[in-house]
């Protein structure tokens, strides 16, 4: 009963949760797209490998807190501006995911076959043809699995913007329990709005999967 | 006229192909046999721009082939894989439409070029399959009018029997006859002997990389000797 009090600030920090999660997505899918497609085995040459290399290393190799406390606290303090909590930590999450993105989307390019590349080659069509059309449709079938896995590990990496104050759905939690001292309901509710959250991600993902299986069932 | 002088193509600093000359003409069907590793393969594949030449030419209706945009080389030359390599997330009919919209083709005039394509090799009731849902032989089929939508002058096929049963085989010779009628410049590499005969018309035997015997019709068998040996 009185949780029910506490529901608009429950929805409002489901909603900065929901929309630090889309916007972190977004960026981590668009970096992750980018740099998994130069760095595939058709496309990638020796200074781009590299430089990929490198920024997936540090992606995946910081821990996401270690990020976000960088983006909040280090970057603004080196370079003299300053930056909302929740882009800071929106920022962040998306640089750590697009490390893991970049990895799935290059395997999932060099999983579809030489010779498709070269059916489109011998059809003559242009590179972003080849990807558009041929290439990535078939490649995101192959890796919509692991795909959905990272995007199901960011939205509860999303907690971690409590870290820094912002009052997302856990943090909205902790401020209710401080005034009310009864932590029971309040956690399991919080942590069935995430399920809920996962459970829509899971059945769009197994959507897309059964919309992918171009007559192969 | 597709005109191959001297050509030669190295794959990871190994030499395949070696000086190899040879010419394939309008309403003939061009057969390259010989075993496995002869080159056969590496020579169509150089023919489509898949193997870039280490030295020699390749001339396609008197244009050379490498100063051509891949662009103007699919509307010149169809190519048919082995694994026909069908684009398996497009429907029959969208893996031959697909390529005529990239070239920019009006969507009418594509469906439509599409469907008398379809409708002459026999597969027009396929038309919303996927390739995972067709035999060998209408994968091939499938294969064939995905190259000839874009009208090319000339049509090179890899190994085309395969993976194809007698029926399918005998279907492929009426339609590879029916487009040799046509005009066509038909190139193909096979090691199918029952499938050679039946298309006999100039035959190459190749051996090490290099053509070691040629054979202009099947009434000049008898003086051919590696071929008339390898059949």
């Amino acid at each position: 009963m009185i949780l029910m009090l506490y529901v608009p600030l429950l929805i409002k920090g489901a909603s900065i949760t929901l929309g630090a999660w889309i916007l972190a997505s977004m960026l981590s899918l668009v970096i992750g797209t980018f740099l998994g497609i130069i760095s595939c085995r058709e496309l990638v040459s020796r200074r781009w490998q590299v430089l990929v290399t490198i920024y997936t290393f540090v992606a995946k190799g910081v821990p996401a807190y270690v990020q976000i406390l960088i983006a909040y606290f280090v970057i603004p303090a080196l370079c003299g501006f300053n930056i909302s909590g929740f882009w800071a930590a929106t920022w962040a999450l998306a640089f750590c995911s697009s490390g893991y993105v970049t990895q799935i989307i290059r395997a999932s390019i060099n999983s579809v076959s030489r010779g498709q590349w070269e059916a489109c080659q011998v059809l003559g069509y242009p590179l972003r043809a080849t990807l558009e059309r041929v290439i990535l449709p078939q490649a995101f079938k192959n890796g919509l699995p692991a795909l959905f896995g990272e995007l199901e590990q960011l939205l509860k990496s999303t907690a971690l913007l409590a870290t820094i104050g912002v009052t997302e759905l856990t943090r909205t939690g902790m401020n209710i329990i401080s005034r009310e001292l009864n932590p029971i309901p309040v956690y399991l509710l919080i942590a069935v709005v995430y399920l809920i959250f996962a459970a829509v991600l899971q059945i769009l993902a197994y959507y897309l999967e059964q919309r992918g299986e171009y007559g192969q069932r | 006229m597709v005109s191959v002088k001297n050509l030669s193509v190295s794959l990871q600093n190994k030499l395949i192909l070696k000086t190899v000359s040879c010419d394939l003409l309008p309403g003939r069907i061009t057969t390259f046999i010989g075993k496995s590793g002869a080159g056969k393969t590496t020579l169509l594949r150089s023919l489509a721009g898949l193997a870039p030449a280490t030295n020699g030419q390749v001339l396609i209706q008197d244009h050379e082939l490498r100063l051509l945009t891949p662009k103007q080389r699919s509307e010149i030359l169809g190519y048919v894989f082995q694994d026909f390599n069908l684009f398996p997330h497009l429907t029959v009919e969208q893996n031959c439409l697909e390529p005529l919209l990239v070239h920019d083709i009006p969507i009418m005039q594509a469906k439509k070029t599409v469907q008398n394509m379809l409708q002459e090799l026999q597969i027009q009731e396929l038309i919303n399959q996927y390739p995972a849902e067709l035999s060998g032989g209408q994968k091939q089929r499938g294969a064939i009018a995905r190259a000839l939508c874009l009208k090319p002058r000339i049509l090179l096929l890899d190994e085309p029997t395969a993976s194809l049963d007698p029926f399918n085989t005998d279907l492929l010779v009426g339609i590879l006859k029916k487009l040799a009628q046509q005009g066509l410049i038909i190139g193909l590499s096979s090691q199918d002997m029952g499938f050679v005969h039946k298309v006999f018309d100039y035959v190459y035997y190749m051996q090490a990389g290099q053509i070691v015997e040629a054979c202009d019709g099947i009434d000049q068998l008898v003086s051919c000797t590696h071929i008339s040996r390898f059949l």
